[in-house]
């Protein structure tokens, strides 16, 4: 057992409650999203040991590091978890090279070693060059690798990211995220990054663990997850579009929505959830014909582009989120206010056990 | 673009400033200039400033040695009574110093709780020694320190301390390496403000270590007796307090106070 092994439940005194459960393998990067207020930071103490758990456990690499049962609580200082903080809070009156020191030398190692070994580390972040700088005189994305270097420094048994990447600009975020994945690949214990960005979690992570409101809502490989969101919160995080309604041998009625769709799901009944993918449903400017049962007449509420592709939204009857290339948004001419014609192949949509969703009436119309 | 200040906040603030500079003038103006020298450099005020000097600088070392545990204990473990001990370690601040030496005089006098077994076993007396004279300016100055640096405890964003611990450092390489230079320039401040009030220190000293010329009588006191019989060397004597002091003030506050306030 090598591995992280996780069950947090933490009683906040304003009355939130965090109850989470869920591992990690060695080499396994595992993503912790969630929304602002998910409990996310308090993950982060339980784990770090800034706070106790008040049930459940954490055991690391086999050793228990708090059991409330057993009353076993181990310290920060010696949990060995190596921790990037939001906004790094490198020390400032130390210089890169001390700071990515520290560690090694608060845990006993001669100067001489802790230097080699902080040296070493700099050169492999591709920051030897920084050693001599203060922190003010860095920047986010230099600032984040010398972050990285003194949790790495420890040689811990996990590497916890807390918003690794939340502090740096649109523009930075890109580049430094291909460096952390990097970076990340060459840790061998459980990596654990916590996150509020879907896209760090989508790109960086082998496994997404969802949190809101200190519940875990869903587990599951990224492409699990952008297939088939259990809530509204990952569907809008993963842009797909998420609707409401009932099943009837494949005739879904929608719980907001006057119209009907059809689907060639019928392994599902009753109350369910209905996922559509935005780039599953065409647009067309006259009615297709021959078409699939689930064709409707609509107009285009806005054009957004979207790196690659076009996002349309479309008005009612059913305000979905479309993704197409931009070169056929053109050939459309599709502009706010364009009528058009969408169509959906019964085999595109996918429905869930309303159940799984963890909600009792989910609020409809979340995608995008 | 500049401002012309308001003529009321001139007003005010000018006579604020006239309460210090006035007196000052006063001082200036009844200085016999032709004999300072040699008013100075006489017996009494060369070992008043000496023994001024040494009992204030080792009172601000003991108050930095002892306050800043004390100001981490105050500020950052809830122990009980907590509250009441901070209202007892700032009481000094408060109090006439003359009731402070009275109280340490009965604590640590001859016949004192203290004072007088550790009379008994080792024969020394602190009050009248030297020693009297420290630790009624430890007494009078430490409170400074306290109430400077544990504001800035509280203060202080305590993520930097949590991250150091993740890093293994224990409990006490945080407070040294990480806590102590993050509130370095309040424990500066601190240092500074115990170190002049030790200087000033009259009521608690002359109380508790008397006033005994070339071991207990420091340059207040020696103003003070000066006063009664010699005008010339009292106004010498204040001279050189005046100097010695505005000559620290003016040398630390562009280094080290200026940025005190706001950590």
């Amino acid at each position: 057992m090598t591995g992280l092994d996780a069950h947090l439940v933490v009683q906040r005194p304003d009355g939130f409650v965090l109850d989470v459960e869920f591992a990690i393998a060695s080499g396994e990067t595992v993503a912790l999203l969630g929304p602002n207020g998910a409990g996310k930071s308090t993950a982060v103490e339980a784990l770090a040991g800034i706070t106790s758990v008040d049930r459940g456990r954490i055991t690391l690499g086999g050793r228990q590091l708090d059991s409330p049962s057993t009353n076993v609580f181990v310290p920060p200082e010696q949990r060995r978890i190596g921790v990037v903080f939001q906004d790094y809070l490198l020390f400032e009156h130390l210089s890169v090279l001390e700071n990515v020191m520290f560690g090694p030398v608060s845990l006993g190692q001669r100067r001489a070693e802790a230097q080699a070994r902080a040296q070493a580390l700099l050169e492999r972040l591709e920051i030897q060059d920084l050693a001599d700088r203060k922190p003010p005189q860095l920047s986010g994305g230099q600032a984040q690798r010398v972050a990285l270097g003194r949790a790495l420094a420890t040689e811990p048994d996990l590497l916890l990211l807390d918003e690794a990447l939340a502090a740096l600009d649109v523009a930075t975020r890109g580049t430094l995220r291909r460096v952390l994945a990097h970076h990340l690949a060459d840790f061998a214990g459980p990596r654990l990054l916590i996150t509020h960005d879907p896209t760090d979690a989508f790109l960086l992570a082998d496994r997404i663990v969802i949190i809101e409101n200190g519940q875990l809502t869903q587990v599951g490989s990224p492409e699990d997850i952008r297939r088939r969101p259990a809530t509204p919160y990952v569907a809008a995080l993963a842009g797909t579009n998420l609707l409401a309604g009932t099943n009837h041998g494949g005739l879904l009625t929608l719980q907001h929505h006057a119209q009907g769709l059809q689907t060639a799901d019928t392994s599902v009944e009753g109350s369910v959830l209905i996922t559509i993918h935005p780039t599953a449903i065409a647009l067309h400017r006259e009615q297709p014909s021959g078409s699939p049962r689930n064709t409707w007449q609509t107009t285009v509420a806005t054009v957004e582009p979207l790196g690659d592709t076009t996002r349309i939204t479309l008005a009612g009857p059913i305000p979905l989120g479309v993704d197409i290339t931009p070169g056929a948004t053109a050939a459309l001419d599709l502009r706010q206010g364009s009528a058009v014609w969408a169509s959906v192949k019964a085999t595109e949509i996918a429905v869930t056990p309303a159940a799984l969703g963890a909600r009792t009436d989910p609020p409809d119309e979340v995608g995008g | 673009m500049r401002q012309r200040a308001p003529w009321q906040l001139l007003v005010l603030g000018g006579v604020g400033a006239a309460v210090f500079v006035l007196p000052l003038i006063g001082l200036l103006t009844r200085t016999p200039w032709s004999r300072l020298g040699e008013l100075v450099t006489g017996e009494v005020v060369v070992d008043a400033l000496r023994l001024s000097l040494t009992t204030s600088l080792l009172a601000a070392a003991i108050s930095l040695v002892l306050g800043v545990p004390l100001a981490w204990l105050l500020a950052r473990v809830d122990f009980p009574g907590r509250s009441v001990v901070r209202a007892i370690v700032t009481l000094p601040m408060v109090l006439p110093p003359v009731v402070g030496g009275a109280a340490l005089l009965f604590a640590l006098g001859r016949r004192g709780v203290i004072g007088e077994p550790i009379n008994e076993a080792t024969g020394f007396l602190l009050p009248f020694s030297i020693w009297g004279v420290v630790i009624a300016n430890v007494f009078v100055a430490m409170p400074f320190l306290v109430v400077t640096v544990e504001g800035a405890l509280r203060n202080l964003d305590g993520r930097h301390e949590a991250a150091a611990a993740t890093l293994g450092a224990s409990r006490l390489t945080v407070f040294r390496r990480i806590t102590l230079p993050m509130i370095g320039p309040s424990v500066r401040a601190g240092l500074v403000l115990a170190w002049a009030r030790a200087l000033g220190e009259f009521g608690a000293t002359v109380t508790f270590a008397g006033n005994l010329q070339g071991r207990t009588q420091t340059l207040p006191l020696a103003v003070f007796v000066a006063l009664e019989q010699d005008r010339d060397t009292a106004v010498a004597i204040s001279l050189v307090l005046v100097a010695v002091s505005l000559a620290v003030l003016l040398l630390l506050r562009d280094r080290w106070w200026s940025t005190g306030g706001d950590t």
